[in-house]
């Protein structure tokens, strides 16, 4: 665990230096970004590489706290930081009402519940123009304000998202190194190993199912209150995907493979960009040599020190 | 009586596998449960500690009944299994897997009574302790074969179920593994062994019962089963009897 820290102190110190060097409020933009997808890595690789399970469907629980922490706020004038409970209370509860039922289901068919759910939230964001705006959306979000700052610039959001990132680091790597987190690594195996334990698998299916939406809603919140405009088209199911990919590129099970990958597919298509027509073709085939030659993701790279042991 | 079993019937998929077994195992003793691959005897072991909830009939343990029960009661209660194939989680280390044995433990008691059952084990398997942080998967088949029996005793069980313990290993290893299940059984844990290797399962156990096609059609005392000429000549082979000897 020491090493751990020092591992962690030196990466978010690192991050925390970075607009004292570069103050381009395009790139500050962009790690924000970074680190709002890499929240929702963090919880999701929890699910997928640590209990076994797949989602996808995180895109529909960023939408839950995007939009009722938008909503509410917006149209209700609540404070934001009340919006932002109301989505993470809005986001187990479906998660829960999801995975009670669904987790019984393995593989393909769970994958396919969740990707039905993603659709599902999608198309209320589309049809039920009243309360979302439809599909043009609505904007005026109201920023944050945190201890009486108020998060109007990229660069105090910046600190703020990347504080946060660091607090759920630590919420998930504590969680491993917990008799629990040891019972949701079980989960990996053939279900009757960790049954033949006294594990009760089920509950830590749906554990780490809430665990992940839990992470997507609060993700999904910060960014309402950072773009300040939402629209169902930021939601789809192509975001649900590249959330999976990251953690897949970063080291699937491991938490600083979900912060690396998150990192790399948000940067990626920035930096292609200047080469035009060849962007997707450069991205793909990026993706197929990971897969190819670091099949356990980027953080195998470095081996042997690694989060929670792995 | 610690385990009594009566008319247990359980099924996978809805099809019967074990038929209407009754059978017993008392406190301190060592019992094996002898048959051919396919007799259901990881289905009836299964069964007992609650990984099978699809079964009608009756499973007494500690004079109550455990039947309805989940995994998680069974294990908290006493009963513990290693699993037939090892199946230890190749991903953890060593200290961890062994650590996941005495999952239904943490919460309900102090950590000094659990750091007190590992070292226990690393007693009885001194190279897991020497192994402590490897990831388990590195382990010889011998190895796991001890980390899943080391991972079981975790839970301080009162009845130990053995699935297949010698599956796999090479003959010296497995000479090792059992003469470890002896020593267990010496310190009082009563053994409920399921195992294709009659010759060695009959040696360390004091009674025994054969299953063949989901039922139990024999019982006796296991030097008296040894001896047994249809269960000689379906499980044991000729040369057995030298072999026994020596």
């Amino acid at each position: 665990m020491r090493k751990e820290l020092k591992g962690l102190v030196i990466f978010f110190g690192l991050i925390f230096l970075f607009p004292l060097l570069v103050k381009s409020p395009y790139y500050i933009g962009v790690l924000v970004f970074w680190g709002i997808y890499s929240i929702i890595t963090l919880g999701l690789t929890i699910l997928m590489g640590y209990a076994g399970q797949i989602s996808l469907g995180q895109a529909g629980f960023f939408a839950v706290g995007a939009y009722t922490s938008g909503i509410l706020t917006t149209r209700f004038g609540l404070p934001p930081w009340l919006g932002i409970l109301a989505g993470l209370g809005l986001s187990l509860l479906l998660s829960l009402f999801l995975a009670l039922p669904s987790l019984k289901l393995k593989g393909h068919y769970l994958a396919m519940a969740t990707l039905g759910f993603g659709e599902i939230v999608h198309v209320v964001l589309n049809a039920w123009v009243g309360v979302t705006g439809g599909p043009s959306g609505f904007g005026e979000i109201p920023a944050l304000s945190f201890l009486g700052w108020k998060l109007d610039s990229e660069m105090s959001f910046f600190y703020f998202t990347w504080g946060w990132v660091f607090l759920f680091f630590l919420f998930s790597l504590s969680l491993l190194k917990s008799p629990y987190g040891r019972a949701l690594r079980s989960l990996h195996a053939e279900e009757r190993i960790p049954l033949s334990l006294g594990v009760n698998v089920y509950f830590y299916k749906v554990f780490a199912f809430l665990w992940a939406a839990f992470y997507a809603s609060f993700a999904g919140s910060l960014y309402a209150h950072f773009m300040t405009f939402l629209s169902p088209s930021s939601f789809t199911l192509i975001l649900s995907i590249l959330l999976v990919l990251m953690i897949v590129v970063g080291g699937l099970g491991n938490l600083w493979g979900a912060l690396l990958g998150a990192g790399i597919l948000t940067f990626l298509p920035e930096i292609l960009r200047t080469f035009e027509d060849f962007e997707m073709l450069i991205y793909g085939t990026f993706l197929i040599l990971v897969m190819i030659f670091l099949p356990k993701g980027l953080v195998s790279l470095r081996r042997g020190k690694v989060a929670t042991g792995d | 009586m610690l385990l009594e079993v009566k008319n247990l019937t359980a099924y996978r998929d809805s099809i019967p596998i074990v038929r209407s077994v009754s059978f017993h195992v008392n406190e301190g003793e060592s019992v094996a449960i002898l048959g051919a691959n396919g007799a259901g005897k990881t289905t009836l072991i299964e069964s007992i500690i609650g990984i099978i909830s699809e079964k009608t009939g009756e499973v007494r343990f500690k004079g109550k009944d455990i039947t309805r029960l989940n995994s998680e009661e069974i294990v908290k209660r006493g009963i513990s299994l290693v699993p037939q194939g090892r199946e230890i989680f190749s991903t953890l280390s060593v200290k961890d897997n062994l650590l996941l044995g005495a999952y239904t433990r943490f919460g309900r008691e102090s950590m000094a009574s659990i750091k007190e059952t590992l070292e226990e084990v690393y007693g009885l398997f001194p190279i897991l302790k020497e192994r402590e942080k490897q990831l388990a998967g590195t382990l010889s088949g011998g190895e796991q074969q001890m980390l899943a029996i080391g991972r079981a005793l975790m839970a301080k069980p009162t009845l130990l179920l053995l699935d297949e313990p010698s599956l796999g290993l090479a003959p010296q290893i497995r000479a090792k593994i059992f003469s470890s299940l002896e020593e267990l059984h010496k310190k009082g844990i009563t053994l409920l062994l399921v195992e294709q290797n009659t010759f060695y399962a009959l040696r360390i156990t004091e009674r025994a019962y054969v299953m063949e096609t989901g039922r139990l059609v024999m019982e006796g005392k296991s030097e008296e089963i040894a001896k047994d000429p249809e269960v000689i000549r379906a499980y044991l082979g000729r040369e057995y009897r030298e072999k026994w000897e020596r």
